[in-house]
This record gives C-alpha cells, structure tokens and sequence, in this order.
C-alpha cells in the first residue's frame, strides 16, 4: 500500500479499545537521517524518524455495550487513519498546512494542473 | 517523563554498549512512546577541563567593571606553567578548583571560545559558569568545584556529570507506574532480558505511632509515612550526580532537601515532602482539600493556587494541612513563603547558638493516576538515607506509619 515506505506497527494504549497498535511510516522527508543528528533536524518529523499515520485497536466490549451492542455476539476492530498525512506520505509534502491554507499553486499540482 | 540513561542503569543492569537508541528502540516494541533520546551534553565540544586558579590580579575598568587576571593550571595544556585567562567573575579564591574551556571548545548556542585579546590581555580561554555549560541556569558567577580529589588538566564532562542519553517517554494512561524511573527500569530490563532491582525494597508494616504525630482524615489517602532526621546541615549542597539528573529529568536543582525529595519522587513515582520539624506545630492532618470559601488559597511553588471545585479536590486529596485548617506549606523545605529558597532549612538555623536543624520526611502516597501506596514507606525511607548519608542528618528510630496499605478485595468475571 505504502511503496517502497518502511512501516512500523507498535503496541499503544486506547482508553476505547483493546489491545491496540499504532502504525507509523518512516518520515518521507529524511528517511530517518534526521535521528540523533542535531545538525540536520527534521522539522516533518522532529527528528524522531517516524510519522504516526493511524490507530487501531479491538474495540473494548463496554464500548459495544453503551451503544446497545451484545458484546457477547459481536466484536468490533476499530481504526483510523490521518488522511492529510496520507496525502503527505503520498506526495511527499513537508508541511501539513499547506494542506488547509487553500493556496491554489498546491493544490493544482497534486490534480496534476487540471482546472 | 524523561529518564536519564545512567539513572534506569542503576536499577536495570542495561550491557554496556546499550545506548539511549538502542534501550529506544527495545521500549518502543514493548508499547513505550519515546519520543526523543536527548544527547544531553553533546552541544558542549572540544577541551573542557579542571582547572586550578593559581593567582590572579584584580584589575578595574573604564566601564566601571572589574576583570580578574588569572593564572589557571590546567596540567597538560598549560604553556609555560599555566594558562592566563580574564574572568568577570568574583565568586573564587585563589586555590579553587574551576572548568575551564580551552581555545578549540564549542559550548552549548554554538559559543566557539578561542584566545582572543580582551581588557588588555590575551585570554587563553574561559573560565565557565553553569549556564554557560548548559548545566541550570545560574550565571551569577563561575562553577566552583568542591571536589577535593580533582587533577588540573583532566577532563571535566565525567566530572560535571555532562552527558547522558535522556529518554523522552510520552506515557499512556494505562501505565501511570512508568511515570517514575523504578517502571522504567523495570520495563527496560523486562524488553532487554536483564535483571531489575527494585529501589523498593521494603514492605510496609502495620501501624505505628512512636515518631511525629499524623492524623488521617480523608479515605483517599491510604497510608502516610512520617519519618524523622535530626542534625540535617541546611547548607551542604546538592552532590553534582544529584543536581544533575533532577535537572536531566527536568526539574531545577533547589537545595539538598528539596533535590532529595524530588529525586525520590522522580524515581519511585510517589510524591513527597521534607518538613521543618521546627516550623510544625501540632499534628499533620491528611484531609481533603477545601474550596475558596473555606479555605484561603495555597501558595504552591509555582504561585497561588485555589481548589475551585469538587474535582480539583478530588485531584488534591493529599494536602497535608494543620488542625486548625491552616496548611503547613510554609514548614514544607524549599516553600518560597519562608523566603529562603536557596537554602533547605530556615535561616535561623545558621546561628550558631541554635541547635541544628531537624527534618521530617512525609510520605504522601499518591492515590490513583501513580497510585502505589505500597511504596510510600520505601520512599520515605530511602528520602532520610540520603539526608542521612548527603546531608550529615541522623535517622531517629521513633517512625510514623498512619494507614494500612492491605489490599483490597476486587472481583471479575470469568468466562
């Protein structure tokens, strides 16, 4: 789904589900080369080499129960994901606002100039 | 929370060549976000060494300054016998032992020192204060070090207890024990397959009554400990390892008592307290917090602070106060109301003819979020042995245990 994008899956908590996981992409911007060198910082990712991109989980029964569900006969897997990183991932954009400022050059290159 | 690398060792027996990334990596696959693994330190490079002042000229200036003209020994660096440095500061004798930055070092905002002509002089380097090195923010005059046993020359980052690989920890809810460094080590030595040696080391025993009177009055806070240690030496300073690693974890280093106390909170997740035994008068009374009709706002450390509300005294339930609805915050050491704040205990007892000061520890367990109640007397203990062993105090054997820490019976359901 990600392309060549290394992902990363880690145990996280959720008050509504459990157990649950977060998937992380390795930051398109600098493939992790911004880790520990305080030289070169990473401002897409802090530094920290990796970008949440969504959560998931097995939803916690309660939940089920408060919105009249059995949760004797039904589970549930919740998850989302971060649609503007998505489209970050995708396009390898550095900065999140320029997905909301509504600036026109950026958006006429992600339609690929079509008016 | 921000663990320092060297402080999880203590309790984690991490290999050797295990880095901050490396125990980062093994806690993210455990569940642990860390965030960031801070090189504290490494914005400080080239020589920095111990330095000895071995003379120096006091000479004013047109601008109404006075320099001081000093001869330093820095042992093998020097050039011919010693090192001729210009220092604005004051606050030294001849004798003293110094950090000096030699031409070549950078310090931490990218501040490259070289020997450059100033007042007269070519100074050969730098003699360095602790904000200067990025070691707190105290500029009001050069670090000096009252180690006895220092070699002029030798490297002073292991001295100065420099660097250290800080892990930044953003933890979830369901793992309030890792708001302290003894969860950390113990999850650190869990995800690397080492041994955890636990810094509470002791149970909590049944009630006692023999040492300071408490009284408990609120359900919420299960168990308090009041230990007491006499002949503290309100102005001993806080060992560097000590000053440095609250600093690491990001607090400020106050005083010795309140460096204790917040050193033991850091590490065994429980709140607590150093009371003067000379500033109490009746019982410490364990109650509920009340709201601003009641009960006059607190002054915490940070400024003044009104419980408003049913939640926030939820949130408080811990506040020790006096019987009579006073609090007993201006007893608690390093409190800015006794206007002392540099100084652990009150001013009075520098006077000679005054017998030395008293310490009572409390341990306020927390009740939820860190909730261990059990690890109260632990930290209690452990905050006396090190005003015991750093600050010259003496432990009386008369201890105060209020609560019970028994547990509690709780159900669930099986399928």
């Amino acid at each position: 789904m990600f392309g060549d994008t290394r992902t990363r899956m880690r145990p996280n908590y959720f008050p509504f589900t459990e157990p649950s996981a977060e998937l992380d992409l390795e930051c398109w911007v600098c493939h992790g080369a911004s880790v520990g060198d305080p030289a070169n910082p990473c401002r897409t990712c802090k530094s920290e080499g990796w970008i949440e991109w969504g959560g998931c989980g097995v939803v916690n029964p309660r939940v089920l129960q408060a919105c009249g569900v059995d949760s004797e006969i039904y589970t549930g897997f919740a998850f989302g994901m971060g649609v503007d990183r998505t489209l970050m991932s995708r396009n390898n954009s550095e900065d999140m606002r320029d997905m909301i400022e509504g600036d026109v050059r950026f958006s006429r290159a992600l339609v690929g100039l079509a008016r | 929370m921000r663990a320092p690398l060297s402080w999880l060792r203590e309790y984690a027996a991490l290999p050797e060549d295990l880095d901050g990334r490396g125990l980062s990596d093994a806690l993210i696959r455990a569940g642990l976000e860390v965030e960031t693994v801070d090189q504290a330190g490494a914005d400080v490079t080239g020589p920095l060494v111990i330095g000895r002042v071995l003379d120096f000229v006091e000479e004013p200036q047109k601008n109404g300054k006075t320099i001081r003209w000093c001869q330093v020994d820095v042992g093998p660096h020097n050039l011919d016998g010693a090192r001729g440095i210009v220092c604005g500061a004051r606050n030294f004798d001849v004798g003293d032992f110094v950090v000096v930055s030699l031409p070549g070092a950078v310090l931490p905002g990218g501040f490259a020192i070289a020997a450059r002509k100033t007042y007269g002089h070519v100074s050969d380097g730098m003699i360095c204060s602790a904000a200067e090195l990025g070691l707190g923010d105290d500029h009001s005059g050069i670090m000096v070090l009252p180690d006895p046993g220092l070699v002029p020359g030798a490297d002073a980052a292991p001295v100065l207890e420099l660097r250290d690989d800080v892990l930044d920890i953003a933890v979830t809810p369901d793992r309030g024990y890792c708001l302290s460094i003894r969860g950390l080590a113990r999850e650190a030595a869990q995800a690397t397959g080492v041994a955890f040696t636990d810094p509470v080391d002791r149970a909590v025993p049944l009630e006692i009554t023999a040492g300071y009177p408490v009284e408990l009055q609120s359900s919420a806070c299960p168990i308090f400990v009041a230990i007491t240690v006499t002949g503290v030496d309100p102005t001993r300073p806080s060992p560097r390892w000590l000053a440095r690693r609250v600093q690491l974890a990001g607090m400020r280093s106050i005083s010795l008592a309140v460096d204790i106390t917040n050193y033991v909170m850091l590490e065994t997740g429980q709140p607590i307290h150093a009371y003067d035994r000379d500033r109490l008068d009746g019982p410490i009374v364990v109650r509920q917090a009340q709201t601003a009709r009641s009960s006059p706002p607190w002054t915490t450390w940070s400024g003044r602070w009104t419980p408003r509300t049913a939640d926030h005294r939820r949130h408080r339930p811990d506040r020790a106060g006096r019987r009579d609805g006073r609090s007993v915050d201006r007893a608690v050491v390093g409190h800015p109301k006794r206007g002392d704040r540099g100084c652990a205990l009150r001013r009075d007892d520098h006077r000679p003819d005054l017998p030395a000061a008293q310490a009572v520890v409390g341990g306020v367990p927390a009740v939820r979020a860190r909730g261990r109640p059990a690890a109260g007397y632990a930290a209690a203990h452990r905050v006396a042995q090190l005003l015991v062993e750093l600050a010259g105090g003496t432990l009386s054997p008369d201890e105060t245990v209020r609560g019970s820490v028994l547990p509690q019976p709780s159900t669930t359901d099986r399928r």
